[in-house]
């Protein structure tokens, strides 16, 4: 039930993504589509997915319920599961109302370049791409895309409409954290996951900002549970491959981190498969999360030739030989550890609540599957790459641009981390119930 | 400087606790300790983590997390409506880019409202936008002439047609 339920979940978030690029597409190579060919555009691959959906989901291996705990451990996080859902709820949506168009960088770029699409019909979008002040004009469009294409069905600019989809990839991000562990655990730490999501108040506060950090967090969420499907599951192993690769696509479509989230990705599994000497799944797993990769790389890959001017990552290796900016750059991880979650004045650190959740469900380390040694490696990888485009970007104020930066950075592979560490340390899926205690 | 640890209250009752913790899984009070009792213990601890720090989300948003209202007031959108089809308008004001807020406030919020006009900033395209706190004739050059004063600092300039 929850390995469908999660299933869902993240094909309605690949719908939004394709339903984003296929808007952009037709804008480009068309012109700017009518209320009637986005509706068509959004049926036609609505159906494609619920088709997929009703195909996969017949293979998925249906697994009792594996948990023997005492009653306390049914009951208590499923209490707490609906109180924090009713109560964050109703501070997501007030915060929402406070802020109808959104933070800073809504209206500053995400909800300004969904402005152009859907305002510049006959190309005048294309003045996104105009080197004026701070345009941001290279950032890649599936928000704005998906903004556009909404603003485009209903035939009206509504302020509401991406404050919605903000909250929408928000409560996705959770569905996904709840119904993905659920699935594969079959105990009660996915109500516990999820929990430790929602009791993570910076993250929250993104919900109604409408920027992309949410949007960016659901795809590196969802591409590192379809990889753990392909591994537990392996009647549907190559399909969740295939989705794995076309939602890290789209994490790459929506920011410039979700390219380095790729190479982090296809990476760890190069080294991880390459040093355990398993080539014909290296070989396997490769190929198919290419084949999903491929459509949404050609998009970027063309946008970024073609739409805008060059934007390189290396703005300056002079910082490269410089100990103090070395120095500078871990102090600013160590101001964005402090502060992650919003709770060094008031609260739980949510590391520290992690940790809870660890040592209630850590066992001795046996039999670790390659895609969980694989996937651990996910996020170092990352850190290690904010920590070089920190060291060679030109910015001037280092200290402020991390300030400004690494915490919604951090923010964005929150919702993975907890989902890797939560299935991460399990046995298969054909496991027992007194294996998985 | 922030300080090394944190000094709020709660972590001091979770260190408590986490004592607390520790003496039920080692057992050292045999009638109350064990494994299983300790574990449901340490659920029942971080259900109330939880609970602690989703109040301190809604409590922050109870006190109020409102930004930046001015940019969307109603001169912003009239001015949008006034604008012919054209590509580029010039931006100027008299806000100094060293007070980053407030000028960040009027630049991205007019951007935002004009688009997909490109706010260039100076006055070489033939309509202009003069989002100032206070107006100086000086801000514009001559040969321009006002189309319409939006209030709240909010002036559309149009060059003189030759």
């Amino acid at each position: 039930m929850s390995g469908s339920c999660a299933l869902a979940l993240i094909l309605a978030a690949l719908v939004l993504g394709t339903f984003s690029s296929a808007v952009f597409l037709w804008e480009w190579v068309v012109g700017a589509p009518t209320p009637l060919s986005a509706l068509i555009l959004l049926i036609g691959i609505t159906g494609v997915f619920i088709k997929v959906f009703l195909v996969l989901k017949r293979r998925i291996p249906l697994l009792q319920v594996a948990s023997v705990r005492h009653w306390v451990f049914h009951l208590l996080p499923a209490a707490c599961m609906v109180i924090g859902l009713i109560c964050s709820g109703i501070a997501v949506v007030r915060q929402a109302r406070q802020e109808p168009n959104g933070e800073w960088d809504a209206f500053a770029v995400w909800n300004l370049h969904a402005r152009f699409l859907y305002r510049g019909s006959e190309g005048a979008w294309k003045g996104i791409f105009a080197p004026v002040t701070w345009s941001n004009g290279g950032y890649p469009l599936l928000l704005p895309g998906l903004v556009n294409g909404a603003w485009t069905l209903v035939g009206d600019e509504r302020p509401i409409i991406p404050a919605m989809l903000a909250i929408a990839f928000g409560a996705l991000s959770i569905g996904i954290v709840w119904s993905g562990v659920s699935a594969l655990a079959r105990d009660e730490r996915g109500w516990l996951s999820a929990l430790v999501l929602l009791a993570t108040p910076s993250f929250l506060y993104l919900f109604p900002d409408q920027t992309a950090d949410i949007p960016i967090a659901l795809y590196m969420l969802a591409t590192m549970a379809l990889l753990q499907f392909a591994e537990a599951w392996r009647e549907v192993r190559r399909p969740m491959l295939v989705l794995a690769g076309l939602s890290a696509g789209f994490a790459a479509w929506t920011k410039d981190e979700g390219l380095l989230f790729v190479v982090a990705v296809l990476g760890s599994h190069l080294v991880t498969l390459a040093l355990l000497r398993y080539w014909r799944d290296l070989r396997t797993n490769l190929t198919m999360i290419g084949l999903g990769l491929a459509p949404i790389l050609a998009l970027l890959i063309s946008f970024k030739i073609f739409l805008i001017p060059g934007n390189n990552p290396v703005q300056t290796i002079g910082h490269a030989s410089s100990a103090g900016r070395y120095w500078e750059i871990l102090l600013g991880f160590y101001d964005a550890a402090k502060g992650f979650g919003g709770t060094w004045q008031g609260g739980i650190h949510p590391i520290l609540l992690l940790g809870l959740f660890l040592l209630l469900y850590a066992r001795p380390l046996r039999n670790l599957r390659p895609m969980s040694i694989s996937l651990a490696l996910v996020v170092p990888a990352m850190l290690g790459g904010y920590f070089l485009v920190y060291l060679f970007s030109s910015e001037g104020n280092l200290h402020d641009y991390i300030g400004g930066t690494l915490n919604r950075l951090c923010i964005q592979l929150w919702p993975a981390s907890v989902f890797m560490l939560a299935t991460g340390l399990l046995p298969t899926s054909t496991a027992t119930a007194n294996e998985i205690q | 400087m922030s300080a090394l640890l944190p000094t709020n209250g709660e972590y001091l009752i979770v260190s408590v606790l986490f004592a607390v913790y520790l003496a039920l899984r080692l057992n050292i009070v045999p009638r109350i300790g064990g494994r299983r009792n300790s574990e449901i213990f340490l659920l029942v601890f971080l259900c109330g983590a939880i609970s602690v720090n989703i109040g301190v989300h809604y409590r922050t948003v109870q006190r109020g997390y409102s930004r930046d209202k001015v940019l969307y007031a109603e001169t912003l959108r009239s001015l949008s409506q006034v604008l012919p089809e054209g590509t580029r308008v010039g931006y100027v004001s008299d806000i100094k880019r060293s007070d980053r807020n407030a000028w960040l406030v009027r630049y991205f919020g007019t951007k935002y409202a004009v688009a997909p006009w490109v706010l260039e900033e100076g006055t070489v395209p033939n309509w202009v936008i003069v989002n100032a706190a206070v107006y100086d004739p000086r801000l514009i050059p001559d040969g321009m002439v006002l189309v319409r004063d939006f209030g709240e600092g909010l002036r559309l300039f149009r060059r003189k047609e030759e």
